[in-house]
C-alpha cells in the first residue's frame, strides 16, 4: 500500500547538504501495522513528515527517492495538492496531543475542517458524520463534546480527536508519530488498542513510530529499526524480539534493565549517535559498535537475509538470540 | 575577542542592522567632538544672514536669527545623547533594583509591583507632562520625568525576567547547595538580566529621544537657548513653507538616531534568540 | 454557560480597574500639593495679598485635613463637578467636553487607519517573509516608529497644505457646524501624522504573532487535513495572531490619547491634548487635574475593554 524508496531527505545549506536519512527502503502491506523504533534524532519523525508532504521548511527536502501511494507518486506533493490530484490517503497523529489542535476553534469544527476537503461528494451531513468519527475512536458523549474547546479536554481525548480528524480524511495509511509519548501509560494503552481496533475495522495501515520497544510489542506486526538516518535491520515483530541480529538492535535490547537482575550494572550502549554533519561513511553504528571490522566502515552494507521477513545490514550480524 | 565578535554577528548578517550601527556610532561620535568640529558658534546671531538656504558657508543653512543650522545640530546631538543617557541611566537605576527586589522578597515585591502598575495606568506623556508640572521645566527635569515613565517597563521587563529565572532548576540546584539569596541574585539572576536589558536599554533610549523632542518642541522641556532638536523644530514652525531645511535637519536627525537605535535594539535581541544563537555556534560546522 | 462566565470575569476586571482609578484618583487629587509652594500662591501667583490667599484658602478648603479635602473632591467629582477653571472663570467639566468631540474622532479616525494599514501589511510580510516585500514592508515600519508624529505633521502640513494646498492645515469647526462630515478633511492630516508610527507598530506586531503562531504544532495539523494554503493562513494563524495584536489595541488606543497632546498642538486642533498644554502653560491647575483625570479614567476603560474582548475571542482565557 505505501512503499517507501530510497528515500533520501536532506537539509540544504549553503555548503553540502546534510543528509537527515539515507536511501530509505520500506513497504508497509495494506492493513499491515509497521513499527519503526529508533533514538531521538535518528531521523524517524523527517522520514514521516516526508511521507505526508510536510517537511517542515525550505530547507529541508526529498533529494533523491520516492513515497508510493498505492502506486501513485505522491513523494513532492503537498497535502492540499494531493487532495487535487486524488492521491490524499496518507493521514497523520503527532506526538504533542496538547499543542496539535487549534486553541481558539471547537473541536467538532476541527473535525468537520478535515471532512469538507475529504467528504466533499458523499453528501453526508457533516455533523452527523462527525458524531460518528467520535464515535468511533471513543469519545463518549460526542454530541456535547463536539463544541468543546481543546483546552477543555484531556490528553488522551485531545489525541482520539487527532485520530478522529486523520480519519476525516479517509486514509488508507495512517501516520503515527510517538503518538502516546506524552501521554500517561494507562491512557498510552487505551490510544494503543484504539488503534489496532481502526486498523481491524478498516484494513488501514499503520505507519508507528515510536523509541518505546514495549510500544512496538505490543502493537506492531513488523518492526524497522533505525539508526543515524538508515534503517540496520527489520524483521517480524516476534522475530525481531527473539533474535536481534544487528549490534545496535541487540544493544537496545540489552539496554533494557531487567528487573530481576537487581545488581548488576546497566549495559548503555557506548559512544553517541552522530551530529549529522559527523555521520560516517559505511555503517553508521561503526564507531559504536563492538564488532567492527574494516570493511564495515566504507561503501554501502548489503542487507543480509535472514529468514524470510528478516534481513539486517551487517557484516557482523549477532547470532544465538539475546541472552538470558 | 570571541564574545565581541559574537555580538557583531547579528549586525553582519542583515545591512540594516549594520547600517543602524554605523549611523548610532556617527552620531555619538558628532556628539562627543561637537566642541571641536562645529563651523560656528551654535548660539552667534547674525541678523543679516538670516534664513540662507543650505550653501558653502552654512551647509545646513541658518535659521531666522541667523545661526548656523549645522552646529545647532551638531549641539542638539550632544544633548540627546545627554539625555537619552540620562533616561535609560535613571529607569536602569531604579527599575531594576525595584524588579529584582520584588523578585526575592516577594512580600514586598507585591506592593512595589503594585506601585509600578499604579504609574503604568497613566498614558506615558501624560505621565511625563504632569511631573514637568510639578518639577517645572527644563533639561534634568526632563529627563527625571521621561525616567520615571520608562522605570515603569524596566521594572516590569526586570520582574518578568527575574520571576522566570527563579523558577529556573539551576536556582533551585543552587538553593539546594544552601546558596544564599544574596549570592543567588548576585552570581545567577543579574548576569542573565543583561542582555535583555541591554536590548531594553537601546529601546529606551529610542523613546527617549522622541519623547524629549515632543517635550522640547511643546515649550516644556530643554530651555530655548538650549539647541535641542525639539527646540529647533518648535522654532520652524513658522519658517517652514520660506525655509523647510529648518523643518528637514532637526527632525532628521531624531528619526535617524531613534532609527538606529531601534534597529540595533533589534539585532541585539535577535542575538539572544536561542535560535539564532544555535545558528552562530554551528557557523563552524560544515 | 459562557454568558456566566462572561459575566463574573466582567464583573472581576471591572472592580479591578475600579480600584485602580481609585487610586490614581489619589495620586491626581495630591497633583496640587505635590507642586513646590504653598498652593494658594501657586494658584494666585507670588504677587497676592495673605488676604487674597486666606480667603482662597477657606474657599477651596484647604484648611481642612487633607483626608476630608480628598473626600470632599472625589464625592464631587462622582457627581461631575470638577471645579472651575481658573482661566475659563468656567466648569472644568464643560471645557473638557468642549474639546471631547475633536479628541475622540481624532483617535477614532487615527485607529481607522492603524487598522487598514498596519494589519493587512503585517499579514502580507509575514506571509511574504524573507521577501523584497517583507524586507521593504518591515524596514519601512521600523523607519516609521521612529519618527516624532509631530515631525510628519509638519512635513504633511508643509506638502499637503502650504504646497498643494489640499487641506486645511489648522482648526476643525465641527460637523454638527456648517460643512457638516467634509469638515472632516480637517482632520485627515493630523489623524495621518498620528497614525504613522502606530500603524508602523501594529504592522510589526502583526507580522512577529503571525510567524510565531506559523510555527505552531497546530497550524501544521492544519495543513496535514489538505486545506488550501489561504485557508490555514486566515483560519488558523490569522485567528489566533489576532489575539496578541488586538491586546495591543488598549495600549496603542490609549497611547494615541497622550500623543493627540503634541498632533493637536501642531495642527491647532481644539481639543483636549491641545487644552492640558495650554493649561500647562497656563498654570490652570484644575483643569489639568480635571483632564489627567478623564483621561486615565479612558484609559482604563479602553483597557478594560480590550481584556473582554481578548476574553471572548481567546477561549483560553482562564478565570482565576
Amino acid at each position: 500500500m505505501l512503499s517507501v524508496q530510497d528515500l533520501t531527505v536532506s537539509v540544504v545549506t549553503g555548503h553540502e547538504p546534510l543528509k537527515i536519512t539515507q536511501n530509505l527502503s520500506f513497504d508497509i502491506a495494506e492493513g499491515e501495522i509497521l513499527g519503526v523504533v529508533g533514538e531521538s534524532g535518528c531521523g524517524k519523525s523527517m522520514t514521516s513528515l516526508a511521507i505526508m508532504g510536510l517537511l517542515p521548511s525550505k530547507q529541508i527536502e526529498v533529494q533523491t527517492g520516492r513515497v508510493l501511494l498505492g502506486g501513485a507518486d505522491i513523494t513532492h506533493l503537498a497535502p492540499h495538492e494531493r487532495v487535487d490530484q486524488g492521491v490524499s490517503g496518507v493521514s497523520m497523529i503527532f506526538q504533542e496531543p496538547m499543542t496539535s489542535l487549534n486553541p481558539v476553534l471547537r473541536v467538532g469544527d476541527q473535525i468537520i475542517e478535515a471532512l469538507m476537503v475529504h467528504d466533499k461528494t458523499n453528501g453526508r451531513d457533516p455533523v452527523a458524520r462527525t458524531r460518528e468519527l467520535l464515535d468511533l475512536v471513543h469519545i463518549p458523549d460526542a454530541g456535547l463534546q463536539m463544541n468543546a474547546y481543546p483546552h477543555e479536554l484531556s490528553g488522551g481525548m485531545r489525541q482520539r480527536i487527532m485520530i478522529a480528524i486523520a480519519l476525516a480524511c479517509n486514509p488508507k495509511v495512517l501516520v503515527a508519530d510517538e503518538p502516546t509519548t506524552a501521554l500517561d501509560v494507562t491512557v498510552q494503552s487505551q490510544i494503543l488498542s484504539l488503534i489496532r481496533e481502526l486498523r481491524d475495522e478498516l484494513s488501514m495501515s499503520v505507519l508507528f513510530i515510536t523509541h518505546d520497544l514495549g510500544v512496538v510489542a505490543q502493537l506492531a506486526d513488523r518492526v524497522c529499526v533505525m539508526y543515524a538516518g538508515q534503517i540496520v535491520e527489520t524483521a517480524d515483530v516476534g522475530t525481531l524480539f527473539e533474535n536481534p541480529v544487528h549490534p545496535y538492535t541487540h544493544g537496545l535490547f540489552s539496554c533494557l534493565p531487567d528487573p530481576t537482575r537487581r545488581s548488576e550494572l546497566l549495559n548503555p550502549i557506548p559512544g553517541q549517535a552522530p551530529l549529522l554533519a559527523d555521520i560516517p561513511d559505511g555503517c553508521a553504528f561503526a564507531p559504536r559498535c563492538s564488532y567492527v571490522s574494516d570493511n564495515c566502515r566504507s561503501g554501502a552494507i548489503d542487507w543480509t537475509p535472514f529468514e524470510p521477513e528478516h534481513q539486517a545490514r551487517c557484516h557482523h550480524p549477532l547470532s544465538g538470540g539475546l541472552k538470558k | 575577542m570571541e564574545l565581541i565578535s559574537s555580538w557583531l554577528a547579528p549586525f553582519m548578517k542583515r545591512r540594516l542592522s549594520l547600517f543602524g550601527l554605523i549611523v548610532l556610532i556617527s552620531v555619538i561620535f558628532a556628539a562627543l567632538l561637537a566642541p571641536f568640529i562645529t563651523p560656528y558658534d551654535p548660539l552667534a546671531m547674525d541678523p543679516i544672514g538670516r534664513l540662507q538656504t543650505p550653501n558653502w558657508q552654512h551647509w545646513f543653512g541658518t535659521d531666522h536669527f541667523g545661526r548656523d543650522t549645522l552646529s545647532r545640530v551638531l549641539y542638539g546631538a550632544r544633548l540627546a545623547l545627554l539625555i537619552g543617557t540620562g533616561v535609560v541611566g535613571f529607569a536602569m537605576a531604579t527599575g531594576v533594583p525595584i524588579g529584582v527586589l520584588s523578585v526575592l522578597f516577594p512580600r514586598i515585591g507585591n506592593v512595589l509591583m503594585r506601585m509600578v502598575d499604579l504609574m503604568m495606568a497613566f498614558p506615558a506623556l501624560l505621565l511625563a507632562l504632569g511631573l514637568i508640572v510639578i518639577l517645572g521645566q527644563g533639561v534634568t527635569n526632563a529627563i527625571l520625568a521621561i525616567g520615571v515613565v520608562y522605570l515603569t517597563t524596566t521594572a516590569r521587563i526586570t520582574y518578568s525576567v527575574a520571576l522566570r529565572l527563579k523558577a529556573e532548576t539551576f536556582v533551585e540546584a543552587g538553593r539546594s547547595m544552601g546558596a544564599g539569596t544574596w549570592w543567588l541574585a548576585t552570581r545567577h539572576i543579574i548576569p542573565n538580566l543583561v542582555s535583555p536589558l541591554l536590548v531594553q536599554a537601546s529601546f529606551v533610549f529610542a523613546f527617549a529621544q522622541l519623547g524629549a523632542a515632543s517635550l522640547d518642541f511643546l515649550g516644556l522641556g530643554a530651555p530655548p537657548d538650549i539647541p535641542s532638536w525639539g527646540n529647533m523644530l518648535a522654532e520652524s514652525r513658522r519658517y517652514i513653507t520660506r525655509a523647510p531645511w529648518l523643518l528637514f535637519f532637526p527632525g532628521a536627525m531624531i528619526v535617524l538616531t531613534a532609527f538606529s537605535l531601534n534597529l540595533v535594539g533589534d539585532a541585539l535581541r535577535d542575538r539572544l534568540d536561542p535560535r539564532f544563537r544555535d545558528e552562530l555556534a554551528n557557523k563552524g560546522k560544515p | 454557560m459562557l454568558y456566566n462566565i462572561l459575566t463574573s470575569y466582567a464583573m472581576r476586571r471591572t472592580g479591578a480597574a475600579a480600584v485602580t482609578m481609585a487610586a490614581a484618583s489619589v495620586i491626581i487629587f495630591a497633583f496640587i500639593h505635590l507642586i513646590p509652594g504653598d498652593p494658594t500662591y501657586v494658584i494666585l501667583g507670588d504677587g497676592a495679598t495673605p488676604e487674597q490667599a486666606e480667603a482662597l484658602r477657606i474657599k477651596m478648603g484647604l484648611d481642612k485635613p487633607i483626608f476630608v479635602q480628598y473626600v470632599t473632591w472625589a464625592l464631587n467629582v462622582i457627581q461631575g463637578d470638577l471645579g472651575n477653571s481658573l482661566f475659563f472663570q468656567a466648569p472644568v467639566l464643560e471645557i473638557i467636553a468642549d474639546g471631547a468631540e475633536t479628541s475622540l474622532l481624532l483617535a477614532g479616525l487615527t485607529m481607522i487607519w492603524v487598522i487598514l494599514i498596519g494589519i493587512p501589511i503585517g499579514m502580507l510580510a509575514a506571509t511574504r517573509q524573507g521577501t523584497t516585500v517583507d524586507q521593504t514592508a518591515s524596514g519601512l515600519a521600523m523607519f516609521f516608529a521612529s519618527v516624532p508624529t509631530f515631525w510628519v505633521g509638519l512635513y504633511l502640513i508643509l506638502i499637503f497644505a502650504a504646497w498643494l494646498g489640499w487641506l486645511p492645515s489648522s482648526g476643525y469647526p465641527s460637523i454638527f457646524e456648517e460643512g457638516g462630515l467634509t469638515n472632516l478633511r480637517y482632520l485627515l492630516l493630523p489623524s495621518l501624522a498620528l497614525a504613522a508610527p502606530n500603524a508602523a507598530l501594529i504592522l510589526r506586531l502583526t507580522r512577529a504573532s503571525m510567524l510565531d503562531v506559523a510555527r505552531q504544532d497546530y497550524v501544521r495539523t492544519a495543513r496535514a487535513k489538505g486545506i488550501r494554503p489561504w485557508q490555514v493562513t486566515t483560519r488558523h494563524i490569522f485567528r489566533n495572531a489576532l489575539l496578541a495584536v488586538v491586546a495591543a489595541f488598549g495600549f496603542t488606543l490609549a497611547g494615541l490619547i497622550s500623543e493627540a497632546v503634541v498632533t493637536e498642538t501642531v495642527f491647532a486642533l481644539p481639543g483636549i491634548g491641545r487644552l492640558v498644554v495650554q493649561s500647562i502653560l497656563r498654570r490652570d491647575y484644575p483643569v489639568i487635574q480635571g483632564v489627567i483625570l478623564i483621561i486615565v479614567m479612558l484609559y482604563l476603560v479602553i483597557n478594560l475593554c480590550v481584556d473582554l474582548i481578548n476574553r471572548y475571542l481567546d477561549p483560553r482565557v482562564e478565570l482565576e
